[in-house]
């Protein structure tokens, strides 16, 4: 009788243990890669946001997460080495920046799953069959709620500066962002502007695109923004200073740069939330069942100093409207 | 207890269901003795039934107490949750509801009517306001009374001031009423965000109306505030189901719809819920709690659900307190109940122990019971019982042993014979193991030391199988018994009688005296030996014996007669077995050799190792061997078996002293037991071998084919035992079989190979016709088919050239190179060409071994490792032109029907290379001709021209010399030589160097033209009596060889043509002769050139002098008219008396003055219309005109005439003629003149004009029946200045000119006059023309 006790509380003890080894087994450690349009000097802000998620969410990062950063340097063929390095580390999860970047990454991996950030369009840039399912293996976070956004950031840079009658747009056609020029002209030409495209490549046409503005006698400039246009942002606010033309941005980056005004979501907000999709994945669920987020919180961002230098007085509903009102 | 009972007449006393029962074996274990047996099977089982029963009661008492309990508390519980859910559900309901008004209070403020209601700036301001403290709005806009939007703000799109769109027909302005704000339907922007439209109607119902997009996306932020438990959640679900709100945010932007789920499906049916919450499933089919609270202005509902497992968590727990109170009162029970029942059980199983022990035999215990209740009683009885069982056990036990003693004998003898039986039935092929079962169960079954079995074996009985007890005393020391009545098995066997004796000793002298030394030895006393009968003989015996007299008990001797009659069936079995299995082998070894046969058509060896090797198994030879009649030795074939080989037994002499000899030659089968018995002089052959061999038993069979012997198949033993003669019977058919074979073998190969032969020949022909212009495809074809069909390592083409042997085809299957050489010189030291030389077929047999004889052949093979060679001359019209050669790696000559296939072969060849020379001579005659034929047309076609036939006559030479350069170089009248045509390099340095060269000797040309002979240096540069022009020039041009024809007219050179190449090398006739052909054909050209430029000169000049007479003629004409016009001027004048008047004398002279002068005016005109014709200045002047306006004028002019002549003059015009185009003056001067020749020559009768049209042409005919023109003149009369005949002319006058001129001006017009006439049946002139006029044809 006694040996039959004994053994019955032996199994129970050896059960109630394997069961305890077995869940101390089961930690895994995430692997994600990050690659981001920018540059760190200039860009560093939104991957600290990104970790900020993920701490959030109960990630430490080197205990139960790693997290490969790279950067394309906010050059067009930057992403695709970025992106075969990071898949080389075999990712549990590919987040990346900008329409150019996700589209590299659907090119690259149709199995890892992809989680995008500040998309403009994900479904017209063919990265998304619908912003409720995306099917494949990318979701994300869109950057726009509809297509009046570029209008409407337009019409902001026309209460600051009502004088405008030939807007500069300033756009680069290797981004995949053409759309944004199409709406750009087009809101131009609702508010009676005549729209002057100036196309930019590189860092190095800048200059250039600045003097076709001059010769045009451009007296506004919309900058439609890509990775290259934001990694070059201190560049392209000291241009449009020195020329005096009074911009408006996509990104509040831009503004920070001291650029005159932005309507724009917050990148970095998306950053963070970036990592609720991660943390969703990494428990199991399809991105292609991920809808994507649209943004709801659009920042008007003004710099007092751009528009004392440009001699623009910022009106008062403006002033009680923005969002951040940089001194 | 009551259950046991004692079975009676059992061996052993033994329990049924006896707790400590035990195995009982009948006479195997001694009865009384106990044994340890499972105790504890059925020890706990009383002890158990109580316990369990008492257990079992305080159990059911215990649940039954609990379970109620739990029952009334789980529902108590389950309400208060339900309760509980749904305060939460309401407050959650509240908190969205709150969350609403509060969006819905800041839109009214933002409505408020302003100061100035038509400040739209303010009011986009206060708008703007909004946006900002109300992140949820996303839109919002105020329409006016009429409809018209006024302002709209967007925080994702333009805002509109004043647009004034028309927003009347939207629901919300048409829905808003004033102090309750309307809520639109939820919709998802991009199907993916919720939104909501909130309209608000502000200053009475004709205020306007304020409107807001609210994106539903941030009651996120309350419904994710709202906890419910760890998992649980609350969510907001819209009237149609879809979710509006959840805390998984991704939920709602997937637009999800929970119509499906039943809460949500009994939330919308139902308007007020029965129960505070339900049961139900979420998306994931988990179960949850799930409680409905509805927002009435919205018409949604707001759920709050938690899992099921969570909810129920704490009613688990008290559940689980239940439990372990019932398992701690179980416990406690069960010590209880274990103590009960162990007193109760204790003497119980005392009794037990007593009676298990009664039961295991051990009688002599008491059982000591105190209890001193009915259990004692029940000890006492069992001790009683046993006292008596002690008694009656020990007489049982005798009875049983003695039974059991005989039930083993007579089972054990009939083991034996089963056993014997089965031995019988698993060898039927051996005896042996069945007689060595049959004595081993006699020796042990009849307690004989010893037993055998003894089989006849001729006149003795052998012992075949023996089986000792006794391991001790050797076996072999039984010696074979003579079958004689004298031994005990003799007469056994003989007698077919069993013989039984009981003691042999006394026996030995009187009866047994064989049996002596055996019985002896074995100190055997007691005998016992019984025959192996069948069927009426005996096969031999078998004994036992004993060492002490005395018979063997009756049931022995029949066991042993029993086992005799098994042993004689089983060697009747084998024996029959064995004959039967042999019958089979050896049928299966025919088949088998016939299959071999008919499977290896082509080759014999196969089919002959099959004969060998069956043969060697069936007559159990130790070798077996087929030989093959060779000449006139014997040379083996095939070869079985395990004897040493000897090497001279490969190939034999066919000699009578070799047994396989003697076999053949004498065609008998030799058999012998014994060779070594036979006398060395009858076999001196076969008795080397055989001592060598050490073989005895010796077999020989002939292959005989239509009474000749082909070979032989001879068999050996090492031992002295005689073949059978089924053996023999055998061997004579595989010998029979093998000899059908080697014929089928031979005629299938000889057929094969003349298919073969046929088929190569066939396909060299093919060859032959499908290249009939190229001789390498016919040799390549039959050095292949000769290397195949002949079995060569190679076969050689070679053709001569000149005094060489050239190669040109080498084919076969050596992997070595097969083109030994590229040309052979034609002389002894090759195979080759002494084939060629001496016009025979030539074989060496070893190559190697003939280096004196063909040095270089020799040289060859030892290059390339040949032995064999044969050489075949080919013959063309009985000259040797080639040979074919055939080597072979190995010494092993070429067969008789190899050679006439090369034989055919090489005729072949000849065939093919004649078609060829046929076929390319003819090509060549054939370019040739057609060379000429183009030079001749060139020479027709440019008469004048020399130029074309001179290139013409170059490119020919080019072509058909295969000319470097082509020439033709002329002679000029000045003797210096100048070049008339030239193709290929070098023109100019060759011009250069001509231009100051002569005629002369010091050139080929000159030398040429002197010698009037074909000029031939076949090597320019080093030849002899070349002129030294043609040395420079070819020095200079680079021409190694060249010939020069020279071209000569009526003996004078006119120059040469030549051909050079850049090759020494001679000419072939054909090609002189040719160039011959080509320079008669340049003289021929240069003449025509020459004769037809006079001709052109002297006609030349005729023109011009044919022009001077004309204009001479017109000019004449001219002056002449002038002078003559005034003399017929005045002479009419003086005529008609204006210079007075005349006599008539005087006038009929001025008439006669009148009519010459007319005349000669007549003539003149003619001949200025003839010259002005030639000169080529008449024109015509072309206009409309009626052919019947002209004939009928025409007539009518020239009425007068006929009448006077008393002519009738008819005219038949057709209707409806065309209207013409064309001259008509000169038209009607046409048929004025010949209308008035008519008359002017016909005397009487009449003249008729008839005028019609067909196909485009006026047909004008004009008949009369004068006297008619001769047909010799009838080609005259319309050339100049002739008429028929002198004397008419004279007496008819005219000038002669008329007909000319009409036939001129007619051509002109294009159209033709003819005529038809006989003498003396007048004439008709035909006039064809065309009724419009082209254009002016050239007056011929």
């Amino acid at each position: 009788m006694m040996d039959r006790r004994t053994l019955v509380c032996g199994i129970a003890l050896t059960m109630l243990l394997g069961t305890r080894g077995r869940a101390e087994q089961t930690q895994t450690v995430y692997r994600i890669g990050l690659v981001e349009a920018g540059a760190p000097s200039a860009n560093q802000h939104f991957v600290d946001a990104f970790m900020a998620g993920l701490r959030e969410l109960g990630y430490v990062p080197g205990k139960n997460i790693v997290v490969d950063v790279r950067w394309a340097e906010g050059q067009a063929d930057g992403f695709r080495p970025a992106l075969a390095e990071l898949i080389r580390l075999r990712p549990d999860v590919i987040v990346v920046s900008s329409t150019l970047g996700a589209v590299e990454a659907k090119k690259v991996t149709t199995s890892i799953p992809v989680v995008f950030i500040g998309v403009p369009d994900p479904v017209g840039s063919g990265l998304a069959s619908g912003l409720a399912e995306p099917g494949g293996n990318l979701t994300g976070l869109a950057r726009a709620a509809g297509d009046g956004l570029v209008g409407k950031t337009v019409q902001e840079l026309r209460e600051i500066a009502p004088g405008v009658t030939r807007m500069a747009i300033l756009w680069n056609p290797g981004a995949a962002i053409d759309e944004r020029r199409v709406q750009a002209v087009a809101a131009a030409q609702a508010f009676g502007i005549t729209p002057l495209v100036v196309e930019i490549h590189d860092r190095n046409g800048l200059q250039a695109a600045f003097g076709a503005m001059r010769k045009e006698h451009a007296n506004a400039l919309f900058v439609v923004t890509d990775p290259m246009t934001l990694a070059n942002r201190d560049e392209i606010v000291k241009l449009a200073a020195t020329n005096r033309l009074p911009a408006v941005y996509e990104f509040g980056e831009f503004v920070h740069a001291g650029g005159l005004v932005a309507y724009a979501p917050s990148i970095t907000e998306q950053f963070r939330r970036a990592a609720i999709y991660v943390d969703k994945i990494l428990h199991g669920a399809k991105p292609g069942d991920l809808p994507i987020e649209q943004p709801t919180k659009f920042e008007l961002v003004i710099n007092l100093k751009a528009a004392k230098a440009l001699g623009i007085t910022i009106p008062k509903e403006m002033l009680l409207r923005a969002d951040e009102v940089i001194q | 207890m009551s259950e046991r009972e004692l079975v009676p007449g059992a061996l052993a006393p033994r329990a049924i269901d006896e707790p400590a029962g035990h195995d009982p074996i009948p006479g195997s274990a001694t009865p009384g003795v106990a044994e340890p047996g499972p105790r504890r099977r059925y020890r706990g089982r009383l002890f158990r039934k109580y316990l369990l029963l008492i257990l079992s009661l305080v159990t059911i008492a215990l649940l039954a107490s609990g379970a109620i309990s739990v029952y009334f508390s789980y529902q108590e519980n389950k309400s208060a949750l339900a309760s509980l859910q749904h305060e939460k559900a309401l407050a959650a309901a509240s908190r969205i509801e709150q969350y609403i008004e509060q969006i819905v209070k800041q839109l009214a403020y933002a409505a408020l009517p302003q100061l100035d209601a038509s400040d739209v700036e303010l009011r986009r301001i206060e708008f703007l306001k909004l946006l900002r403290q109300a992140p949820e709005v996303t839109d919002i806009a105020q329409v006016d009374a009429a409809g018209r939007e006024q302002i709209a703000v967007s925080r994702l799109g333009m805002d509109n001031i004043n647009s004034a769109k028309d927003r009347s027909q939207e629901p919300a302005v048409r829905n808003a009423k004033r102090g309750q704000p309307w809520f639109g339907p939820v919709y998802f922007k991009k199907e993916t965000e919720p939104y909501m439209t909130i309209a608000i109607r502000s200053g009475g119902d004709t205020g306007p109306v304020t409107i807001a997009d609210v994106n539903l996306k941030f009651i996120w932020d309350v419904v994710s505030r709202i906890k419910i438990g760890e998992k649980g959640k609350a969510y907001v679900v819209d009237g149609s189901g879809f979710l509006v709100a959840d805390p998984d945010i991704g939920l709602v932007l997937r637009k999800t719809n929970l119509s499906q789920l039943p809460h949500v499906k009994a939330a919308a049916g139902k308007q007020d819920p029965a129960e505070p919450a339900m049961i139900s499933s979420d998306l994931a089919g988990t179960q949850v709690l799930t409680s409905v609270a509805p927002i009435e202005s919205l018409k949604w509902n707001v759920f709050v659900e938690q899992p099921v497992a969570e909810v129920y968590e704490k009613l688990n727990a008290s559940i689980l307190r239940t439990a372990g109170l019932l398992i701690a009162g179980l416990v406690i029970s069960a010590f209880a109940a274990l103590a009960l029942a162990r007193g109760m059980v204790r003497p119980i199983r005392t009794l037990d122990e007593g009676a298990r022990r009664i039961g295991a035999g051990e009688l002599d215990q008491k059982i000591e019971v105190h209890t001193g209740d009915e259990l004692e009683a029940l000890a006492d009885q069992f001790n009683r019982m046993t006292g008596r069982l002690r008694e009656s056990y020990a007489g049982l036990e005798r009875k049983v042993d003695e039974r059991t003693r005989a039930l083993k004998n007579s089972l054990e003898q009939q083991t034996a014979i089963s056993e014997i039986l089965r031995v019988i039935s698993s060898s039927p092929t051996d005896v042996q193991p069945v007689l060595d079962a049959v004595a081993a169960r006699a020796a042990h079954l009849c307690d004989s030391p010893y037993a055998r079995v003894l089989l006849a074996d001729g006149d003795i009985l052998r012992p075949v199988a023996t089986y000792s007890i006794e391991s001790s005393r050797s076996v072999e020391a039984i010696l074979p018994t003579a079958l004689s009545r004298s031994s005990i098995n003799g007469r056994a066997v003989l007698d077919r009688e069993t013989i039984h004796i009981d003691d042999v000793l006394p026996l030995f002298d009187s009866e047994y005296p064989d049996a002596r030394p055996n019985a002896t030895a074995a100190g055997i006393r007691a005998a016992l030996a019984v025959p192996l009968v069948r069927e009426g003989a005996a096969y031999g015996s078998i004994f036992i014996f004993r060492r002490q007299p005395g018979l063997f008990a009756p049931d022995q001797v029949a066991l042993l007669e029993t086992f005799a009659r098994q042993a004689a069936i089983a060697i009747d079995n084998v024996r029959l077995f064995n004959e039967t299995r042999e019958a089979l082998e050896q049928q299966t070894a025919i088949s088998e050799i016939l299959r071999v046969i008919s499977s290896s058509p082509g080759d014999v060896r196969p089919m002959l190792n099959a004969v060998a090797e069956r043969a060697l198994k069936l007559c159990d030879a130790a070798q077996s061997t087929i030989m093959l009649v060779e000449g006139d030795v014997l040379r083996v074939a095939a070869s079985m078996g395990n004897t040493p080989t000897l090497e001279e037994r490969e190939v034999m002499p066919l000699t009578r002293g070799s047994i396989s000899g003697r076999s053949v030659v004498d065609r008998v089968v030799v058999h012998m037991e014994d060779l070594a018995t036979v006398p060395e002089d009858e076999f001196p052959v076969g008795r080397e071998i055989q001592r060598r061999i050490g073989h005895h038993a010796v077999l020989s069979v002939p292959l005989m084919r239509e009474d000749r012997s082909i070979g032989v198949i001879g068999l050996w033993r090492m031992e002295a035992r005689p073949f059978t003669e089924k053996q023999i019977a055998l061997v004579k058919t595989f010998a029979d079989q093998a000899a059908i074979a080697i014929e089928n073998v031979r005629l299938f190969n000889a057929t094969r190979e003349a298919l073969e032969q046929q088929t190569a020949v066939a396909e060299i022909l093919r060859v032959i016709s499908s290249s009939p212009t190229d001789v390498q495809p016919v040799l390549d074809a039959i050095a292949e088919r000769a290397a195949h069909l002949c079995d060569a390592a190679s076969a050689s083409m070679y053709l001569t050239d000149g005094d060489m042997l050239r190669h040109l085809a080498s084919r076969g299957p050596s992997p070595d190179p097969v083109i030994m050489v590229d040309a052979l010189p034609i002389n002894r030291d090759s195979v080759s060409g002494r084939a060629l030389l001496e016009r025979r077929t030539i074989e060496v047999d070893d190559m190697l071994a003939e280096e004196a004889e063909y040095p270089l052949s020799y040289e060859l093979a030892q290059r390339y490792g040949h032995r064999t060679v044969v050489v075949v001359p080919l013959f063309r019209e009985g000259k040797p032109f080639g040979t074919i050669l055939l080597r072979r790696q190995d010494v092993r000559p070429f067969g008789e029907r190899e050679l006439a296939l090369l034989q055919t072969f090489g005729d072949q060849a000849a065939i093919a290379l004649e078609n060829v020379r046929l076929f390319n001579e003819t090509k060549e005659a054939l370019e040739q001709q057609q060379a000429s034929g183009e030079v001749l047309a060139a020479i027709s076609s440019s008469i004048a021209d020399t130029t074309p036939v001179f290139d013409k006559i170059v490119q020919s030479c080019e072509r058909l010399f295969a000319g470097k350069q082509v020439g033709i170089t002329l002679v000029g009248d000045d003797g210096l030589l100048h070049l008339g045509a030239y193709h290929g390099p070098g023109q100019d340095v060759f011009e250069r160097l001509m231009s100051s060269l002569r005629a002369d000797d010091a050139t080929a040309t000159g030398r040429a033209i002197q010698t009037r002979t074909v000029q031939h240096f076949p090597d320019i540069e080093h030849g002899p009596d070349v002129p030294e022009g043609a040395r420079i020039g070819g020095r200079a041009t680079g021409m190694k060889a060249a010939i020069y024809a020279p071209m000569l007219w009526e003996g004078k050179g006119l120059g040469v043509i030549w051909v050079a190449r850049d090759y020494v090398g001679p000419f072939s006739d054909k090609d002189i002769a040719l160039l011959k052909t080509f320079a008669d054909q340049a003289v021929i050209a240069i003449q025509n050139a020459r004769l037809l430029r006079e001709i052109q000169e002297k006609s030349r000049q005729v023109e011009v002098a044919s022009q001077h007479k004309m204009q001479f003629l017109a000019n004449m004409s001219h002056e002449l008219r002038t002078p003559l016009n005034a003399i017929l001027g005045y002479s009419e004048l003086l005529f008609d008396g204006t210079y007075g008047s005349l006599d008539d004398r005087v006038k009929g002279v001025l008439e006669r003055v009148q009519h010459n002068g007319k005349h000669l005016l007549g003539l003149i005109n003619d001949v200025l219309d003839l010259s002005k014709m030639d000169a080529g200045q008449l024109k015509l002047s072309l206009d409309d005109y009626s052919m019947s306006a002209l004939v009928k004028s025409t007539v009518g002019g020239t009425e007068s005439l006929a009448k006077a002549k008393g002519l009738a003059l008819e005219s038949s015009i057709a209707d409806g003629l065309p209207h013409g185009w064309g001259d008509e003056r000169r038209l009607t001067q046409v048929l004025l003149n010949i209308i008035g020749n008519a008359i002017k020559f016909t005397d009487h009768g009449k003249v008729e004009v008839v005028a019609a049209a067909a196909d485009g042409k006026f047909n004008v005919d004009v008949r009369d029946t004068g006297p008619g023109i001769a047909e010799a003149d009838q080609a005259r009369i319309f050339e100049e200045f002739q008429q028929v005949d002198v004397s008419s002319t004279r007496r008819k006058g005219g000038t002669g000119l008329g007909l000319a001129i009409a036939r001129r001006i007619i051509e002109m017009h294009g159209g033709t006059i003819s005529l038809v006439s006989e003498l003396g049946a007048g004439s008709t002139f035909h006039i064809v023309l065309p009724v419009r006029v082209q254009q002016q044809k050239e007056a011929a």
